[in-house]
């Protein structure tokens, strides 16, 4: 009766915990710790977590007994004035002693805030998911990228292949529809007429098989080789000079291909627009140039690759390049426009009687 | 005598055929093969070698200043990153941390700011005309493995002192987890040398 009014009142503490102090291991650096007597809580860190507690008490003889809620359930009875807790568990602990002597009392308390280390906090493994999740984001973002990419491609070839059909099949399937309808109303009238008409429309419908050709050639994914490119740059060229060779005109035709040039390759683009070039300059020289000797070269500079077709044959002038042939005229600006496409330059060389002299260089 | 003269002559003579910033790469990666080098004979010696990891953060910021802040409009904002970390590092070294001891955030900055930039410039790639193939383009090459190098790198950077000092399981996963995507980023790298002569020195290169 007389201990609960003590207690109640607070005038007495028959056990008091006096002092506190960490145990420091000897490899580990020195952490702050305070405490004064009265505090109820103390704060440690996961790597300093041993704690020797002392306790005072009025007794003479006293006799205590303690627990950890959570690590020591049962009291420890014990005649020592301190209490040794090493390796304390991360999380929160109470500590409770009591006089043995003086059961009626209630115990001392000492909370104790054993901190945790970062990889056992409720945040870190979020944490990592998380930036594991922005690798893998970032990732398949580009990956996005990537393929959004490659369907842009793919829509450009489309467009490039629809445009090749559209202007170069349509107006020539258009002319040959316009030639035999005027060939079907002459038939009667004017034989003759009718005998020219038919021819160009032959004629007209070879252009569109040797269009087709180089579309189905230039979209062609085994022909993305510089040797595949080659070999028909090769038959092109002897097609075209054996053709001249019926005009009584000899063509020597000297092909000079780099060995390094051969192991490159061209995308389906770049392979289609340097081939129209190169095909351009022949078909001129094998028209127009009355050459005897013809000399292709091609070889690489650092970076670029030059083509180089060089005759002997009159020449002309580059200013104003005669027209001999009326219903043309525009292979020059398109060997230049798609030279521009090629990122390269297009150079052309030549004087009257001289022969001439088409230099492309682009880069590979 | 020719197993090591051959590699070398070979090295030199591929050396002499690198633009500039593939020197930077070669030289960044060497930096880093003798950096761990050192590191492992100290060790070895019983002799404290966390010094090393300034050596590497000047590495990375070094690398930064000659392979991604050498043209473009964002040189001068990307080279006034990289003097603010290097700055920073004797600050943290003498001020913060003390020496020999791990330079955690001036290294996770310089690895992050690796790994920003190979993503900034993987993306500038990506966007690119797409007349020109990056199937062969080196730098698509080097920027996807600096952006994996330093994305694990700036993670191992951000938690090593800290594991090395409570968690020798976790700073060994780590360790493991930065040496496998390390060969990744490798096995990317040798990869964009072995195209590197399609584009490198190529007037209109997208890189």
């Amino acid at each position: 009766m007389l201990a609960d009014l003590i207690c109640s009142s607070g005038l007495a503490q028959p056990v008091r915990i006096s002092h506190v102090e960490p145990v420091r291991r000897p490899y580990a650096s020195a952490v702050s710790f305070s405490y004064r007597q009265g505090d109820s809580v103390v704060h440690l860190s996961y790597f300093n977590n041993n704690l020797i507690i002392y306790l005072a008490s009025e007794d003479h003889n006293p006799e205590y007994r303690y627990k950890v809620s959570s690590l020591l359930p049962q009291y420890v009875n014990t005649r020592d004035t301190f209490v040794v807790l090493p390796n304390l568990p991360n999380g929160e602990l109470l500590f409770e002693v009591q006089n043995i002597h003086q059961s009626n009392f209630p115990p001392a308390h000492l909370k104790i805030i054993v901190e945790s280390p970062l990889w056992l906090r409720w945040w870190f493994l979020p944490m990592m998911f998380l930036y594991g999740l922005l690798f893998v984001s970032a990732f398949l973002y580009l990956f996005y990228r990537y393929r959004l990419r490659q369907f842009m491609r793919l829509q450009r070839v489309r467009d490039r292949i629809a445009r090749d059909l559209h202007d170069d099949m349509g107006s020539y399937l258009s002319s040959i529809s316009i030639m035999s309808q005027t060939a079907r109303r002459s038939a009667m009238k004017d034989p003759a007429k009718t005998q020219a008409t038919l021819e160009r429309i032959g004629q007209t419908a070879r252009q569109v098989m040797d269009s087709m050709g180089d579309i189905v050639w230039s979209i062609n994914p085994t022909h993305d080789s510089m040797e595949q490119v080659v070999a028909r740059m090769t038959d092109v060229a002897s097609s075209l000079f054996a053709w001249s060779a019926d005009q009584a005109v000899h063509v020597a035709l000297d092909m000079d291909v780099a060995a390094e040039v051969r192991q490159l390759s061209l995308s389906a683009e770049n392979r289609r627009d340097f081939f129209l070039i190169y095909k351009e300059a022949v078909t001129n020289v094998a028209k127009y140039a009355k050459a005897s000797h013809v000399r292709v070269s091609l070889r690489r500079e650092g970076a670029n690759l030059v083509l180089v077709v060089q005759d002997d044959g009159q020449g002309f002038n580059t200013q104003s390049p005669v027209r001999q042939n009326p219903s043309g005229g525009n292979g020059l600006r398109n060997m230049q426009t798609r030279a521009a496409l090629l990122n390269g330059t297009l150079t052309v060389e030549s004087t009257i009687g001289q022969g001439a002299n088409v230099t492309l260089r682009f880069p590979v | 005598m020719i197993v090591i003269v051959w590699p070398i002559l070979t090295g030199l003579i591929v050396w002499r055929q690198l633009d500039r910033r593939e020197r930077s790469l070669i030289a960044f990666l060497l930096s880093l093969l003798t950096g761990e080098i050192i590191a492992t004979i100290l060790r070895f010696s019983m002799m404290r070698n966390h010094f090393m990891h300034y050596v590497a953060t000047l590495a990375v910021l070094g690398l930064i200043l000659f392979f991604y802040a050498n043209s473009g409009r964002s040189r001068w904002i990307v080279t006034s990153i990289v003097v603010a970390i290097t700055v920073s590092i004797p600050i943290e070294v003498f001020v913060w941390t003390g020496f020999n001891q791990i330079n955690t955030v001036t290294e996770t900055l310089a690895w992050l700011l690796l790994t920003s930039l190979a993503f900034i410039n993987l993306k500038h790639l990506l966007d690119s005309s797409a007349e020109v193939s990056l199937r062969k383009n080196p730098f698509v090459y080097y920027h996807t493995g600096f952006f994996i190098l330093g994305f694990f790198r700036a993670g191992k950077s951000c938690f090593v002192r800290y594991f090395i000092e409570t968690s020798l399981d976790l700073y060994f996963f780590m360790d493991t987890l930065v040496v496998i995507m390390g060969a990744v980023a490798y096995s990317l790298f040798a990869l964009g040398i072995l195209y590197r002569q399609r584009l490198s020195v190529s007037s209109n290169a997208v890189v």
